[in-house]
Order: structure tokens, then sequence, then C-alpha cells
């Protein structure tokens, strides 16, 4: 089955793309999805252990099978809003 | 409820006036605008994007959330894309009850959940170089990592059906205790110890501290300036 990952924010940069297609044994999970990116996680353990994933726009868990067409996105922690982190804020 | 991202300059005085109805009391308003520096970093422009669709959809469940947490009447969320300059609003909340007290506790829950869970990032540029802001930590129940329901749902093989079929986890993650969280404490963000490392390292925003590295190429690349 083939899946559409989408990647943003820092994940964008280090992939250098925003989205491709992924084909993955039938009936994998979401984890097995993750595994398939190891090369992307390595050294960048604490950015890739903070990361959510969206299957069809909808936060999913590690053990969420996923199916023909779904829509996958790796995403690094949220930063929207004015601030940063606001303990360095005036 | 308004709403909306936006690639256009919020209209944040219209916005705080249209929600204006008889029966309240209280508007509060939370805008949130590019500031000037980053500790010490002089800030050109902020870079904002989403994931858009879910961006909108989580900020949409978010309002009704809050209506019904608060008891508030009336909810306008509006976010900003694309590249903010200083001063600029980024982001406004605006809340319309009929007592202050919920006006308030429901703006002030509303931005702080919004920095964690709506899904949307900026790039900080300044004079000498371009980072991903650091984000707030995803609320457990939506961080895939620590989650001690992994192994188990991975393990009750129910189908494409069952694997999706709990309830959003970000549900759980708000009910409870409005006010009681700030959103300001980044200092167990990625839990592993001496990922953070101490208060005195700590440049929180700047990601390539942490995600880059020595040699981590594109990261780096986007250090030469874009």
């Amino acid at each position: 089955m083939r899946v559409c990952v989408l990647y943003f924010g820092v994940l964008k940069d280090l992939v250098g793309h925003s989205r491709s297609e992924m084909d993955l044994a039938e009936g994998a999970s979401v984890a097995e999805l993750l595994e398939a990116h190891r090369g992307l996680a390595k050294g960048r353990e604490p950015l890739w252990n903070s990361i959510a994933v969206a299957v069809n726009q909808e936060y999913a868990r590690s053990g969420d099978l996923l199916k023909d067409g779904d829509e996958v996105a790796l995403l690094p922690p949220v930063s929207g809003g004015s601030a940063g982190l606001g303990r360095y804020a005036d | 409820m308004r709403i909306e991202t936006t690639d256009e300059v919020i209209p944040a005085t219209e916005i705080a006036a249209e929600i204006k109805a008889g029966p309240d009391g209280a508007v509060c308003v939370f805008d949130g605008i590019v500031r000037d520096n980053s500790r010490g970093r002089k800030t050109l422009h902020l870079d904002y994007e989403a994931y858009r669709e879910m961006a909108l959809e989580q900020m949409r469940a978010l309002a009704g959330e809050a209506v019904v947490k608060f008891g508030v009447r009336d909810v306008a969320v509006v976010h900003r894309l694309g590249r903010l300059f200083v001063g600029e609003t980024s982001v406004l909340v605006v809340v319309a009850s009929a007592h202050r007290g919920a006006a308030f506790d429901a703006c002030r829950w509303l931005i702080d959940t919004l920095k964690k869970t709506v899904p949307i990032w900026k790039k900080e540029q300044f004079v000498d170089g371009a980072v991903w802001a650091d984000g707030e930590a995803f609320p457990s129940e939506i961080r895939l990592q620590g989650s001690s329901e992994v192994e188990v749902r991975s393990a009750d093989g129910s189908g494409e059906e069952g694997g999706r079929a709990s309830p959003p986890p970000r549900a759980k993650a708000l009910v409870g205790d409005p006010g009681s969280h700030d959103a300001h404490t980044a200092e167990s963000m990625y839990g592993a110890p001496g990922s953070v490392g101490g208060g005195a390292s700590e440049d929180a925003s700047i990601s390539e501290s942490r995600y880059g590295g020595p040699g981590s190429g594109r990261s780096d690349g986007s250090e030469a300036g874009e």
C-alpha cells in the first residue's frame, strides 16, 4: 500500500522536501512508518522523541494501523502564537 | 465563532468590536505580536507555516471546547501565516462572556493550548541566521514517545477500524485543569535528562542547539541565511 507522508517545520528542512509517497506493507502501523525513517531520527533523538504524528489530520498513536491512501504527517513540537517560550520574555 | 488562518493582516480591532453582543459583560483580547528580539538576537521577521487543514480543525475544536468548558458566549481565534514583521499580530484570541472571570480564563486557556497542540510552526530570521523555533512540548497524550498506550494498542490487533477508534487524545489532555498549567515552562520539554541541559545553557527557542549539531547538513545550511 502507498501512503503520503508530510513533513513540517524543522523536519521538512532535514528531509529536504515537504511530502513524499511511501510504500509500506499492508496493514503497517504508524510505528512501522516511523521505523522506516530511522535514518532521519539518527542523532536527533531529542527531536525525534518529541514529535507527534497525524493520520488524515488527526493525532495518531504508534499502534494505529495505516491504510492505502492515508495522509501521514510528521509534526515537530508546534510553535504557533507570538513569542517563543515565554519564560524568556520580558 | 470566527476561526481562521489567514495570510493577510489580522484586523484585530475589527474582530474585537464585532464580537460584542447584548448579553456580554466582558470581552477579553489576547493580541500576540512579533517581538523584536529573541534573547539578544535581533529578529528581522518570522515565517509561519501550518498544516493548514488540520490547524484550522484543531482551532475550531479548541474554540468549541472553550465555550463548553468555561461557559463563555463566543470566541474568535485567528492565526496569521507567512512572513510577519516586528509588531505585527500573529495570533488573536477574543472571548466574549457575561463575566470577566470566564473570559480571562478561556482566553488564557485558548492561547496556551493553541501553542501546544495546533500544528503551526515558525522560523525565526535573525540578522545572522535562521532557525526553527523550538516548540512547546506536545501533551503526553499527543506525543508518540513515552506513551504507555503504544504497546497495548499495537498488540490488540483490532484491525484498521480499531486502529483509530480511540477518542481524540487532545480531548483528554484539555479537560480538567483550566489555568493550572503554564504553557511557559519549557524545562521538561523533551523529558530525557540532559536533552535540554541546565538552565544555564538555555537557548530554548533555537533549534540548532539541539537538533542540529555538527554536520547535520541541511539544518546548518539554513544558518547561512535563506
